[in-house]
């Protein structure tokens, strides 16, 4: 019961307590301003190199923005605590660490939902997109399975905050390099066989192709299976999230870095 | 049983410097120390900075594992049942750390209760009284980052004891308060150590002690000093007498000098203000005056005052010789 209110109240607070986006003059910018921008810029830039499609520029960038608040929320729920020097604090107490840390996730994966909805709101309108309503229904479940996936990832960019500091770097890269790897804005068998291989070990890479196939009009028996697969990869990064957070900071004692900031 | 045994307690910190060269560096943190605190009492571990007093009360409150020795609190192993002890103690550190500013007081006590498992029947009593204890009631709605240092470590204090913990670690817990707020913090601590409560406190400052703390531990440099009651360790230094000459920019071969006049236990160099006080434990009393003028001769001398030997001079006195 306790380990319930720590996740659900708990996620909550500490949402409120860390989350430096939370003032509008700072999160409409930011988190809202820079994936329209995203998005307009890679239909804008396939329109005049007429390779791909609006929508596919569309449904790829509005992914990136649920996969970007999911890597940066969960991987700051602990670098935040860093950072605002509580990590010791809350790491003396006896509370749950899965509910403790996965609590934050809840309001990371919503944030990274609203975000992507409200970009591909926009962007939709700017582009002159539309979708049918049973399109929309599709991709938003792509979208929340993808947001599964990328905050399981998270977890683990996360745990690396019990070890060290920079975890945002990693988040950037690893960020940054979706942008390719996932297949948000080149289509996957136009990359080298091993980024292929990369990118479907990543979350987002079969939520996109997935969402592609749903927001095309397509039916859930034929994106079925990207679906079924990008839930296998947040399953398993779950798993490892969990396993990395024992292990890192049990070394983060015996280290003595729970405490440097 | 103590409440809290630590037993030939090490820890050695470990480290890379440079990026082609990597160079590993050690800085033996404890070396080795022994202390019990028993239950109900309030326990002081004195010793300057980089003594090694936080280090032991991250081990102990399991926030490191010790590099060798061993330490039991409430009977559990820090290193092997974490979550035993964390269900049991509370812990106070110093400075800003450990509290969320852009939550009220009320959000971050609810926050940390939660975190303690404090039972939601109990947590708005709890939380009324220990905002009443550390003088908060009427505050608590406000967000901590418009809380003054005073008010930030009553507020921590009152976070520590949310789950009544059997055990309060108070880590250096008036470190930068301006007076009163360190008075008052000083009053809380009293009014705990008449309800009972086992505390381990850690302080560099000796009248902090000397007022609150039933027994102390001396460590330096990472090694056991001295323990005892204060009237004990002030025993050490009663043949004393404590001569302060009030001097301006003594040069170490001077201080040198000083040392060697026959009667001279110890000297340390002390800034008040805009002086420099030269603080002379004797032997054979204020005989020892003149000597010391003589020897000071050339440089400005103010006031010079005799006194009755303190805590601190004590203090000094073990960690100078330690």
């Amino acid at each position: 019961m306790n380990a319930l209110r720590v996740f659900a109240v708990g996620g909550v607070t500490s949402y409120r307590a860390l989350f430096n986006w939370i003032d509008p003059w700072i999160f409409v910018p930011q988190t809202l301003g820079y994936p329209i921008f995203e998005i307009l810029f890679f239909a804008y830039l396939g329109r005049f190199a007429s390779v791909q499609s609006d929508r596919f520029f569309l449904v790829g960038n509005a992914f990136m923005a649920i996969a970007i608040t999911g890597f940066f929320g969960m991987g700051q729920a602990i670098g935040g605590e860093r950072r605002s020097q509580t990590l010791a604090t809350l790491l003396a107490s006896p509370a749950n660490r899965l509910a403790l840390f996965l609590g934050r996730a809840v309001p990371s994966m919503l944030t990274g939902v609203v975000v992507a909805a409200t970009a591909f709101t926009v962007c939709s309108f700017v582009l002159r997109v539309h979708f049918a309503t049973h399109e929309l229904l599709g991709l938003a479940a792509a979208a929340a399975v993808s947001s599964f996936a990328c905050t399981s990832f998270g977890l683990c960019l996360g745990s690396l905050g019990l070890r060290g500091r920079s975890v945002s770097l990693f988040a950037d890269t690893v960020g940054g390099s979706m942008l390719l790897i996932s297949g948000a804005n080149v289509p996957l068998e136009r990359l080298p066989g091993f980024v292929r291989a990369v990118g479907s070990g990543l979350p987002l890479t079969h939520g996109i192709q997935a969402g592609r196939i749903l927001g095309a009009g397509g039916s859930f028996g034929a994106a079925g299976h990207l679906l079924a697969r990008e839930a296998l990869v947040g399953c398993c990064y779950l798993l490892l999230g969990v396993a990395m957070l024992r292990v890192l900071e049990y070394e983060g004692r015996r280290s003595a870095t729970l405490e440097t900031f | 049983m103590a409440a809290i045994e630590v037993h030939e307690l090490e820890r050695t910190y470990r480290s890379r410097k440079g990026v082609i060269r990597r160079r590993r560096t050690e800085v033996r943190a404890l070396q080795g120390i022994t202390f019990e605190v028993a239950a109900g009492e309030l326990f002081g571990l004195l010793g300057p900075n980089g003594a090694g007093k936080t280090t032991t009360i991250k081990i102990l409150t399991t926030l490191l594992l010790p590099s060798g020795g061993s330490a039991r609190v409430l009977g559990y192993d820090p290193a092997r049942q974490p979550g035993e002890i964390r269900r049991r103690v509370g812990h106070v550190f110093g400075g800003d750390r450990g509290l969320y500013d852009r939550l009220s007081a009320l959000d971050n006590l609810r926050y940390f209760a939660d975190l303690y498992r404090v039972p939601v029947r109990e947590k708005r009593a709890r939380i009324a009284s220990l905002l009443e204890l550390v003088g908060l009631t009427g505050r608590e709605r406000e967000r901590v980052e418009t809380y003054s240092r005073g008010m930030r470590q009553r507020l921590h204090i009152a976070r520590g004891l949310l789950h009544d913990p059997e055990i309060l670690f108070l880590d250096e817990p008036t470190i930068g308060l301006d007076p009163v707020g360190a008075r008052e913090v000083r009053e809380t601590v009293a009014s705990l150590r008449a309800q009972g409560k086992t505390i381990l406190l850690t302080t560099h400052y000796m009248y902090e002690a000397d007022e609150l703390c039933q027994r102390i531990a001396v460590i330096a440099g990472g090694r056991f000093v001295a323990a005892g009651t204060p009237r004990e360790l002030k025993a050490r230094v009663l043949d004393r007498t404590v001569i302060e000459l009030e001097t301006f920019g003594v040069a170490e071969p001077t201080l040198e000098r000083l040392r060697s006049v026959a009667g001279v236990a110890s000297i340390a160099s002390e800034t008040r203000e805009q002086a420099e006080v030269l603080v002379v434990q004797s032997r054979i009393g204020a005989e020892i005056v003149p000597a010391l003028l003589l020897e000071l001769t050339g440089t400005s001398v103010g006031k010079v005052i005799t006194r009755e030997p303190t805590l601190e001079d004590a203090y000094v006195e073990l960690v100078g010789s330690a």
